[in-house]
């Protein structure tokens, strides 16, 4: 009881200085993490940034070179087995047993929870993302085969779901159709933590975003914070032209356009409060700002690569 | 572990039906046959005399009389040669008892559940351990079988003994071969140690018994521990016991550096053997 207070009390994830070198490949160089208990946190970087390193730790997959790593406010070495208990976990590289049957290796990996999973749970996930647990898997393709992983991460209602590329492969509806489950077991309490190169998908439904650069974490925040910081694409038309280049002057912006003096095209670092107000003296016809998304936020992080 | 030692049997039918079916077919061909070759004992002698001692020593066989003992028999016809046949099974299955999984990634997503790396271990091995024993009960059996046509004065205890023995041999090279699995950066390299090991052992104790002046070196050779269809005359039960407890040295050898392991995911390479050749730099270098 008092274990379950304590856990209770804990993040869902936090890692502290957490390393893990692969020879002289270092992946991770110090990770500070923290996943809040009932949020949706979507892990984001490039290929080799450490996501699936981090999430391979967090599972005892691989042990870290040094640092401090709880799940659930357990040491995932320690308490390797409570962990994995806790958790639903899709592997960014899902590989099942190609002889057996959908429903086969569900009840199989259901038997190493014990049974825990009801199966009329399990046939109703599988309805819902229209998965035929009578093809044998060397049969599905690659999408039917990630509904199986999906089917599994979800299917004995985890604390935490931990999963790695989740979508990947799947169609525009069943993607629709796992962000809901998301969202859904969020509302029943647990906390999901997945990685993604789709920013589009994580900005739809992550409460927070991690950005890993080089194993290290370079950013935390909701993703509306994230491209309200980021770079605002601007276009001003002039009545008449004008002295443009005092728009230099102005603290964040950088004026990359302005053929003729009427039209201005300009990018904005930050908020637009100061352009919007040294703008004031000139008359405009027209403004058009567009509103970046999370991948132009994102990029912000990697211009230096 | 029962989950895993329940689908590891499943898995591993076809492999007891196909090698315990074979064998144990083989095994009883090959005891119908005892009859008819005391009834030729003479012509037998004959043709034995011109054999070259070379291929009596791979068969096992000291002296030609001892071709016609039920156990000097069997041994010559069936179970001289059986570690060689049957431990391709061994080495296989024992090498692929977690590296194949782990090199096709789904042990990546089984070790995802709350499945401890003890209990996995175990699980997967008891099947193995059972795979073994069920091949080498079907060979008895065939033997048994075998037995119904021809007369011997020979018990179903005596009959077992042989391959009792060929059992202790299996899990010594079986779980040599998991060991070397969880040392070598691969399930293709480890399987080629333990097949290595079991071909250099069968060569080395064939010389020992050609040339007694190399008994002393073919007595570390594994093979010289198994007794084959002479044990129907007597179990050397020290033997016995020594394999299987080198075998458990093994399995725990293997647990313990499972426990210490990095699982990989599909596609991912092990550790790299040390290099031989110098790098051309260093090579540079030193010219």
């Amino acid at each position: 009881m008092i274990d379950d207070l304590k856990t209770n009390a804990e993040p869902a994830i936090r890692t502290k200085g957490l390393t893990k070198n692969y020879g002289e490949v270092r992946a991770l160089r110090g990770l500070d993490l923290e996943v809040r208990r009932g949020e949706i946190f979507g892990f984001l970087g490039p290929n080799g940034a450490g996501k699936t390193t981090t999430i391979r730790c967090l599972l005892d997959m691989i042990r870290p070179s040094g640092g401090k790593a709880e799940v659930l406010g357990f040491d995932p070495q320690r308490d390797s087995v409570e962990v994995r208990a806790r958790v639903g976990y899709l592997p960014g590289e899902l590989r099942l047993y190609g002889y057996m049957k959908a429903g086969a290796m569900l009840r199989f990996l259901n038997g190493q929870r014990g049974g825990r999973a009801d199966w009329d749970d399990v046939e109703e996930l599988a309805e819902r993302l229209g998965l035929d647990m009578n093809t044998p898997i060397k049969n599905l393709s690659k999408g039917n085969k990630q509904k199986v992983g999906v089917v599994q991460a979800f299917m004995h209602q985890p604390e935490l779901m931990i999963m790695d590329e989740p979508t990947s492969g799947l169609d525009p509806l069943v993607q629709q159709e796992v962000f809901s489950m998301i969202q859904e077991a969020r509302a029943k309490g647990a906390t999901a933590f997945f990685s993604s190169h789709v920013l589009s998908e994580v900005e739809e439904i992550a409460d927070r975003v991690g950005i890993i650069r080089q194993g290290v974490l370079v950013e935390s925040a909701n993703p509306s914070d994230l491209i309200e910081r980021s770079l605002h694409r601007v276009t001003v038309r002039f009545r008449e032209p004008v002295d443009w280049k005092m728009l230099t002057q102005v603290p964040g912006v950088e004026v990359f356009e302005a053929d003729d003096g009427v039209t201005v095209s300009l990018q904005v670092e930050g908020e637009m409060d100061t352009l919007v107000k040294s703008l004031a003296k000139y008359p405009i016809s027209s403004l058009e700002t567009e509103r970046p998304s999370l991948e132009e936020a994102f990029l912000v992080y990697y211009e230096d690569n | 572990m029962w989950t895993n030692f329940k689908h590891s049997i499943i898995r591993s039918r076809w492999q007891i039906i196909g090698w315990g079916l074979i064998m144990g077919f083989y095994g009883a061909y090959m005891v119908s046959f005892y009859d008819n070759l005391l009834g030729m004992q003479d012509q037998f002698m004959e043709l034995i005399a011109n054999y070259p001692p070379e291929l009596l020593a791979a068969l096992g066989v000291s002296s030609p009389e001892e071709l016609f003992s039920v156990g000097g028999y069997l041994n010559t016809y069936v179970f001289s040669y059986m570690p060689l046949i049957v431990g391709v099974l061994a080495i296989l299955a024992g090498s692929g008892l977690l590296a194949s999984d782990e090199e096709d990634g789904v042990l990546d997503l089984i070790m995802g559940h709350p499945v401890s790396r003890v209990r996995l271990f175990i699980g997967r091995l008891l099947a193995f351990v059972a795979t073994l024993t069920a091949v080498a009960v079907l060979l008895w059996a065939g033997l048994a079988i075998g037995t119904l046509t021809v007369e011997l004065d020979l018990s179903m205890i005596n009959l077992m003994w042989p391959s009792l023995s060929l059992l202790a041999a299996l899990l010594f090279f079986g779980t040599f071969s998991v060991m070397a699995s969880m040392l070598l950066p691969s399930r293709k390299i480890a399987a080629m140690a333990a097949g290595g090991l079991l071909a250099a052992s069968f060569l080395l104790t064939m010389f020992g018994n050609l040339d007694p002046t190399l008994s002393a070196i073919a007595d570390i050779s594994p093979l010289s521990y198994y007794q084959g269809g002479g044990a129907i005359e007597g179990v050397e039960w020290t033997w016995l016991a020594g394999q299987l407890l080198i075998s458990i040295v093994f399995a725990v050898i293997a647990l313990w550096r499972f426990q210490k392991r990095e699982i990989r995911v599909a596609g991912e390479r092990g550790f790299s053997l040390p290099r031989l050749r110098l790098r051309r730099s260093e090579a540079a270098q030193q010219a």
